[in-house]
């Protein structure tokens, strides 16, 4: 296995810079996922990663190797990509063997390599079937295993969970944690879904436009993230960011009042009294009780948990998560307070954490 | 009971009301495709004059005729020579331009410009594009020959145009740089529909451009080829225009073809019988072709 170093890699069309200048250290069978919005350039960095888009600037190490130059099939990589790319006229066995094949492997090693994927993969009994005659899901399988064939030093995921449906996107993830597991092998993985982030990843790479937000273990983004976007990026519901103004500071601590919502919150730079900040509190760290009052406009029943959406007295929108079935049809009214030492502060100008 | 004969009866409404939306084309084909390509084989088998009136029954006399007719063997291999030949330059060649120009190995300016350059033909009429290949093969004076002289292969100049042996070959020549272009803008358009993550995923297993075409070009293709393929060999089957114009089948009937047959049989030899017999001998090797064109796609 391998590891990667991406040194202020930076990816120019024309005038536009879809990819400014970024730096991530990926170590031995690290699992990173590179997440953010679309247009926020992760797939092109997967894409300069793979060597299928040049790098307009900066450096691509593999194993301390430069790679800028090499072609695709020399950076010991494999790619498994949002459509699968499976070759339509080929069967899940010749699509498997295809990289060996063109590397001219002996045959009994390739049966041995394709055999071993097939196992890994459960997909014996499919070797014989075009791509067409596969479920998404069974295709998926189809597109790793060809990765796995080729004994990559890092596996290359764009999106490959996008295009299933909730269930079974739900059991490729656990799918691909066991693999990693069991292959332990250095992984890059772009997806928009922060779900998808939070449980695959080692390590999470927030993008937005073309520039890294933050870089960090999964609960360390959830629970500290730098700056507003990404205190909106993950988790889900998202993070309500209020506009909040500070009442009070103490040594460590600032006390805010956000349309009532009154919290304190710990913080590394201390704002002045009266500072306009932005108050983040995640839905799940809201509690019913005495506080500031919420006109509850929508809810949304889940069974085990109730999702109340409204606003504050001053028209700030907001979302609650309550523990069971709350029924806000006959009164929309509900009170709340902050569960201590949970909410962030971040800075009202330029939304990095205080 | 009621409720089995409503359903009949709206049943037999819905088909009523179909065949009425489809029955002017319908007609249309009747009148002007089925009706005459039957009426033809009638007159086969008649011996007659378009000004006369009197029709002989000839029985399969007119094709017996043709049968033994050395110009019929002349035309029926100069096509098949045709097919061949447009099956290889406008299926092979197409082809294999369209993808280098879709491998992006060019720069776009020249890319385009080469494009549009083997293109431009084929919006020339077949009649404009025979007369000055015609003027350009002419010997001596004609700029093939003046190229040949001026480069030192005056020993390759020759009559294109006025030799038995080169004269279809020439012909052919001309249909090919006519419609190669035209052949490689709906190859272009078919490699446009295989996903591009395909070619990406094949970069990534290290295949070479060559394998790329073999392995993802040719098999994403592949209904594109068949439809071309039949459409070229239909074509070159029915070829009359350019032969018309640059050599009229000659010299000596060396490049006669069916339909200029035929067109000499009808409208200037005035055997309208034996100029039927030829038409229907075209249009049941069409049908055949056609024919084999539905059972391999069905096939797919």
């Amino acid at each position: 296995m391998a590891y990667m170093q991406i040194k202020a890699i930076a990816k120019q069309y024309g005038t536009y810079e879809a990819v400014r200048g970024i730096d991530i250290d990926i170590a031995e069978r690290e699992f990173v996922v590179i997440v953010g919005p679309s247009g926020c350039g992760k797939s092109t960095l997967l894409r300069m990663i793979a060597g299928l888009e040049s790098i307009s600037r900066g450096e691509l190490l593999i194993d301390g190797q430069r790679m800028n130059d090499v072609r695709p099939a020399d950076r010991g990589i494999a790619m498994v990509f949002q459509s699968y790319a499976l070759y339509p006229h080929k069967t899940v066995e010749q699509n498997m063997g295809f990289a060996l094949k063109v590397a001219k492997t002996p045959k009994d090693e390739a049966a041995r390599k394709i055999a071993r994927a097939a196992e890994i993969l459960q997909l014996g009994p499919l070797m014989k079937r075009l791509p067409k005659e596969l479920s998404g899901g069974q295709r998926q399988r189809v597109a790793i295993g060809r990765a796995i064939v080729r004994n990559p030093k890092v596996f290359l995921f764009d999106e490959p969970l996008s295009n299933l449906d909730a269930s079974l996107r739900l059991q490729m993830r656990i799918e691909l944690a066991q693999l990693h597991r069991e292959l332990q092998a250095t992984m890059v993985y772009v997806t928009h879904d922060q779900i998808e982030a939070m449980t695959l990843a080692d390590k999470i790479v927030v993008l937005r436009d073309g520039l890294v937000e933050q870089i960090g273990a999964p609960l360390e983004i959830y629970r500290h993230p730098a700056n507003t976007f990404v205190a909106g990026f993950i988790g889900s519901p998202k993070m309500n960011l209020l506009k909040a103004r500070v009442t009070a500071t103490e040594s460590g601590t600032a006390r805010v009042d956000a349309a009532g919502l009154v919290c304190d919150v710990a913080v590394d730079h201390l704002p002045a009294v009266g500072a306009e900040v932005t108050l983040g509190i995640r839905p799940e760290h809201l509690v019913a009780g005495p506080g500031a009052s919420v006109e509850v406009q929508a809810s949304e029943r889940l069974g085990g948990m109730t999702y109340a959406y409204g606003r504050l007295a001053d028209g700030q929108p907001v979302t609650v998560q309550l523990d069971g079935e709350h029924d806000f049809a006959a009164d929309g009214g509900l009170t709340v307070q902050p569960q201590p030492g949970r909410a962030h502060l971040f800075s009202g100008d330029s939304g990095l954490r205080l | 009971m009621t409720d089995r004969s409503d359903h009949t009866r709206a049943t037999w409404r819905q088909s009523l009301q179909g065949w009425l939306w489809v029955a002017p084309a319908l007609l249309f084909l009747v009148v002007f495709v089925y009706g005459p390509a039957l009426t033809n084989i009638r007159f086969s088998l008649f011996s007659f004059s378009a000004m006369s009136l009197d029709w002989d029954f000839v029985g399969f006399d007119n094709y017996l005729r043709l049968w033994n007719d050395p110009k019929f063997t002349t035309a029926l291999t100069n096509n098949a020579i045709y097919a061949v030949i447009s099956v290889a330059c406008q299926v092979g060649v197409a082809l294999t331009l369209a993808a280098v120009l879709e491998a992006r190995v060019f720069p776009d300016l020249s890319a385009n410009l080469f494009r549009t350059a083997l293109f431009l033909p084929s919006i020339l009429p077949v009649v404009v594009v025979g007369l000055v290949w015609q003027l350009l093969m002419t010997p001596t004076t004609g700029l093939i020959d003046q190229l040949l002289w001026e480069t030192g292969l005056s020993s390759w100049s020759k009559a294109w145009l006025g030799e038995p042996d080169t004269a279809i070959f020439a012909v052919i020549f001309v249909s090919q740089w006519q419609w190669t272009g035209y052949i490689m803008a709906l190859f272009m358009v078919a490699i446009r529909a295989v996903p591009r993550d395909l070619y990406e995923a094949m970069e990534i297993d290290g295949a070479s451009g060559i394998q790329q075409f073999w392995h993802i070009t040719v098999p994403g293709v592949r209904e594109t080829i068949l439809i071309v393929t039949i459409i070229t060999i239909l074509g070159s089957l029915k070829v009359f225009d350019i032969v018309w114009v640059m050599t009229a089948g000659g010299p000596n009937h060396s490049s006669e073809v069916l339909g200029t047959l035929m067109y000499r049989a009808a409208f200037r030899d005035d055997m309208i019988g034996y100029s039927s017999t030829i038409a229907t001998v075209i249009f049941f090797i069409a049908l055949t072709i056609g024919l084999m064109q539905i059972k391999l796609q069905k096939d797919r």
